[in-house]
């Protein structure tokens, strides 16, 4: 059982894509509106991002580019969190793809953040079974209450 | 008080296919809510990041006109 789940995010901006794909690929830009980074243009090229630290978690992603079609298709790795963080800040291991189509008038920006799942991880699962205890008890009394 | 047996049953069900569809449709609140936070945590904070981002890249865009 390890269904993922992905975040679409797509607008349509009045810009040749070119334009685009130089904001999407500029580490200079990318920090402007992304994130800081040390973003390289070239496949297999390993780069971070750096984040507020939760927990176990130091904030930094860390990225990886998979696929680069200029100025069509960016796709890159995005992992991070750290198993002992229970929610936010726990194990992450998606990607994210920027799909750019000319379109009348400008480009059609795409992106998907793919590759959530659940259980986010084996630990978080195991830390919370002891809580079951819990949450059975807080149901046998209301039930007992009814 | 639930027994031994009832707890285990319980973990069964945790691991059942379908559980988070259960959730989205209201049902299983007292089965897995904490189980679930991983992945909804990391859902709700990219949604709003992403959009936030959007909206950096898109006023980005327009400055360098």
């Amino acid at each position: 059982m390890r269904e993922t789940q992905a975040i679409t995010v797509e607008k349509m901006l009045p810009y040749p894509p070119e334009k685009i794909w130089r904001t999407l690929t500029s580490s200079e830009l990318i920090a402007k509106w992304l994130m800081p980074n040390d973003f390289v243009l070239a496949v297999g090229q390993r780069f971070n991002f750096r984040t507020t630290p939760m927990g176990d978690w130091d904030g930094v992603v860390h990225c990886e580019v998979l696929d680069c079609d200029p100025p069509k298709l960016l796709r890159y790795s995005w992992k991070g969190g750290a198993d002992t963080n229970p929610a936010y800040g726990s194990r992450l291991d998606t990607t994210v793809a920027w799909t750019l189509t000319p379109v009348e008038g400008g480009t059609h920006l795409r992106m998907v953040h793919d590759g959530f799942v659940f259980p986010g991880n084996q630990f978080a699962y195991d830390m919370m079974s002891p809580g079951w205890g819990k949450v059975m008890d807080s149901i046998a009394r209301v039930t007992g209450q009814g | 008080m639930p027994d031994k047996a009832a707890g285990a049953g319980r973990h069964d069900v945790l691991m059942a296919p379908g559980l988070h569809l259960d959730h989205r449709c209201g049902r299983s609140f007292r089965v897995a809510p904490k189980g679930l936070e991983p992945l909804i945590d990391w859902l709700g904070h990219y949604q709003t990041f992403w959009r936030e981002r959007f909206e950096n890249l898109e006023k980005l865009l327009k400055e360098s006109e």
